[in-house]
């Protein structure tokens, strides 16, 4: 473990509410200095550290990601647990939450100390199991929590598809309230009402006659937990939300004191339902993309803060299964090494989010979700979860080079502005960008 | 057009059918606190008379008494058997299998049935909440209920509670009611789907004790919160808990619950061994007891879920202690709904001095 001493950034948290010029030191794995517009927090150390500078950048909190998808145990063709925690580094994560849709599924505790500790040997990216809601993730006998939560698990979810019986659901709910740090997060989708997933009903299914998903499916499944949750004065999270509709019942029921939060991707920030005409199956997401409308009524949910948490639903698959016919290509885009540069420019160098905001959706608000004090802070005693982001550099997504074992993305060729320079996680540098100032 | 007749409405006439709501016991809330004085009392003092091959009694001579069993019993159907034999009652078995209900015979008929041959009293014990008293209200006459779904259990309850009072005569009520010593109680495991737990609930609250019942939120009355308002009613004696390690140094009774596993596979709790490691009576757990604290389970016991082997040999156990009891409560219980616990009282009085010389 070395010790860090990052000098000349521009350091944001909006945690501490720091925002200003300064430096900061982490040593044996934990923030212990702090300067920030000539206030001192904690003690400068004495002995050398290795200094980066950070002129002309950011310096903020590590970025944690609530929902990503490893596939690993099960399905490493795809993605690995390296693979993955080498894209979250890239992209500046140091925390991402993975979803539970593996084989076998993280239903019990071998599967989660599994993941726990190849992640723990990989070193570059905290890997927080999320436990699935139900057996095998097949929506009839619940699955195991309690060693689960013992083990440090905080979200559990059936991630990939909702949990059909709404028995389940409610005593799984009724279960997980004997663990008040746990989480419940909902695929909100009812399955009878998705046909093939992969496209939106709207403008584009019915020019080109595709099958398409109704958006009372998403609809329907996010007002089932929340009137769930609401009756047993519990909280639940809405996981990737996609439509107006979905975003007004949150918002509604925020106002009205529930305890609701909720997610959305980069992709349903960024891209609507017509992607699909031009990319075919590599847009294909579930949730599917949807309109021009339901993408700015999300962006200003998100900027207004109705939406808590960015996520990019990181969900590799191989080529060949990306170049499959549109219904029937697995669903699911990568999004780890690309998110904080996509959002960054289009969102707040274009003035549609502020800075903080976009910041606070990325380290605080997950922070507060996981009941974790101890990452998305920069703080005296925190983690030394570190992220440099210099806001000027230039550059071109370039699919092959992306670290993830799925190659093949959208957003292969855009030109985006500001991009993550270093990442460090518990006061190791787990990753630099090549040609950057070290 | 066709003319429609005027529905009048239709005359009852009564007749001996008609219901009459006798004595009976469904559930403890009927006894008197003088009643339940003395139902504990004999219980506990007849107990120490029951030898086998030394005890019979005429109290009951001339009684029958009808088992109707609609669902699976060892000891409350054989203590029940037992107990009216030992009376000296008839005792008439029933089992569903074999019975006109097999035939579509509702409760009320066989009620009507039993009650015209002349059956004294019944014992029922049946798998639908409310139907020991929608028997009694048909066949006239006491009723003793077995067990009536999830609803109530009361000689269960009275022969655990007797089980203590022989143990600790200060928890014995005396006939205001009033118990010399205030302790607490730990019901643990599947309170939801348990009369034996309500029955127990009702007791030990209405005698002065403090109940906490323990288990995951899944086995609990929903909203619990709510649940406890209405048993507690105001007297800050009920609690509930999900934390059975947090209870256990607190508690001078613990009372194990069986674990229905027949309900694991309802999507009700995640395992077998998730229940065991949160609400088991393990090895850890049995240690950090009190040194004079009681166990309680009505049995029958799944080893190796709620309670470890280790349980049975603990001196602090009384499980089997329990089943002794139950027969002088439902010997006690008989004679009372005969009309005829004076004369039980008089024998035990007569019998005891003869042990004591």
């Amino acid at each position: 473990m070395s010790n860090i001493r990052i000098i000349n950034g521009h350091i944001i948290d909006p945690s501490t509410n720091l925002n200003g010029h300064g430096s900061i030191e982490i040593t044996s794995g934990n923030i212990s200095f702090i300067e920030c517009s000539n206030k001192i927090y904690g003690d400068k150390s004495v002995s050398d550290l290795e200094t980066i500078d950070a002129q002309g950048s950011y310096v903020f909190p590590g970025f944690i990601d609530v929902h990503v998808h490893f596939r690993d145990p099960g399905y490493t063709y795809k993605e690995s647990i390296e693979t993955g925690s080498r894209a979250a580094a890239e992209g500046g994560y140091t925390t991402v939450c993975a979803m539970p849709n593996t084989n076998p599924a993280t239903d019990n505790i071998n599967v989660v100390q599994n993941i726990l500790s190849k992640s723990n040997d990989v070193g570059l990216c905290r890997v927080l199991p999320v436990g699935a809601i139900s057996k095998n993730r097949e929506g009839k006998q619940l699955a195991g929590y309690d060693g689960l939560v013992k083990a440090g698990v905080r979200l559990f979810s059936d991630d990939g598809s909702d949990t059909a019986d709404t028995n389940v659901l409610y005593n799984a709910m009724l279960y997980l309230k004997d663990y008040p740090d746990a989480r419940t997060v909902i695929h909100a989708e009812d399955s009878s009402m998705s046909k093939s997933g992969a496209i939106t009903e709207g403008t584009v299914s019915r020019e080109y006659g595709f099958s398409a998903q109704s958006p009372l499916s998403e609809i329907l499944g996010t007002n089932r937990a929340m009137l769930i949750a609401e009756y047993l004065n519990t909280p639940v999270h809405i996981a990737h939300v996609s439509l107006r509709q979905v975003v007004d019942a949150i918002r509604n029921a925020k106002a009205n004191g529930q305890k609701v939060s909720c997610e959305v991707t980069l992709h349903h920030l960024l891209l609507t339902e017509r992607e699909l005409i031009k990319h075919q199956s590599l847009a294909k997401l579930n949730p599917p993309l949807r309109s021009e409308e339901d993408r700015l009524e999300l962006l200003s949910a998100y900027a207004e803060g109705v939406i808590d948490c960015l996520v990019t639903d990181h969900a590799p698959h191989s080529v060949d299964e990306k170049l499959l016919p549109l219904e029937i290509a697995p669903a699911g885009m990568i999004g780890l090494e690309v998110c904080a540069a996509l959002t960054y420019d289009k969102l707040v160098r274009s003035g549609l989010v502020s800075l903080e905001r976009w910041l606070e959706s990325l380290t605080l608000c997950p922070a507060i979700f996981l009941s974790d004090t101890y990452h998305g802070s920069l703080e005296v005693g925190y983690a030394g979860d570190v992220v440099i982001f210099n806001p000027d550099l230039s550059w071109e997504i370039q699919q092959d080079q992306l670290a993830s074992k799925c190659k093949i993305t959208l957003y292969h060729g855009w030109n985006v502005t500001g991009r993550v320079t270093h990442t460090i996680h518990d006061g190791k540098i787990v990753y630099t960008l090549q040609g950057s100032n070290e | 057009m066709t003319k429609i007749a005027k529905v009048t409405k239709i005359q009852i006439v009564h007749t001996s059918n008609d219901p009459v709501k006798p004595r009976g016991i469904i559930t403890l809330e009927e006894l008197s606190d003088s009643e339940l004085s003395e139902i504990l009392i004999a219980s506990v003092r007849l107990r120490l008379l029951i030898t086998p091959g030394r005890f019979q009694t005429d109290v009951l001579k001339g009684h029958s008494v009808a088992l109707l069993f609609f669902e699976a019993s060892t000891r409350t159907r054989f203590s029940f058997e037992l107990a009216a034999k030992l009376l000296g009652a008839q005792v008439l078995n029933f089992s569903e299998s074999t019975t006109s209900v097999k035939k579509g015979e509702t409760l009320k008929d066989t009620a009507y049935t039993l009650s015209h041959m002349g059956i004294s009293m019944s014992v029922i014990r049946h798998p639908h909440p409310g139907s020991a008293d929608e028997y009694m209200l048909y066949t006239g006459r006491p009723v003793l209920n077995g067990g009536d779904g999830a609803h109530a259990h009361p000689t269960q309850a009275l022969l655990d509670y007797a089980s203590i009072g022989a143990l600790n005569q200060e928890m014995l009520p005396d006939s205001s009611g009033a118990v010399q010593i205030q302790k607490h109680i730990a019901i643990v495991g599947d309170i939801a789907h348990s009369r034996v737990a309500r029955s127990n609930l009702y007791l030990w609250a209405r005698l002065g004790h403090q109940v906490t019942l323990v288990g995951p939120q899944t086995l609990l009355p929903q909203p619990i919160d709510q649940y406890i308002k209405e048993v507690d009613k105001g007297r800050n004696l009920v609690f509930w808990s999900n934390d059975l390690d947090e209870i256990i140094p607190e508690v001078d009774y613990l009372m194990m619950l069986r674990v229905q596993l027949e309900r694991i596979s309802e999507p009700i709790m995640p395992s077998g061994r998730e229940y065991v490691t949160r609400f088991g009576l393990n090895r850890d757990r049995l240690d950090r007891l009190q040194p004079t604290a009681t166990i309680l389970h009505p049995g029958p016991v799944n080893r190796d879920v709620e309670v470890c082997e280790d349980v049975y040999t603990d001196k602090r156990c009384i499980i089997n202690e329990q089943v002794g009891y139950g027969t002088s409560v439902r010997m006690v219980c008989l004679a009372f709904l005969a009309g005829r616990l004076k004369q039980l009282q008089d024998y035990i009085e007569q019998n005891s001095k003869v042990v004591l010389t």
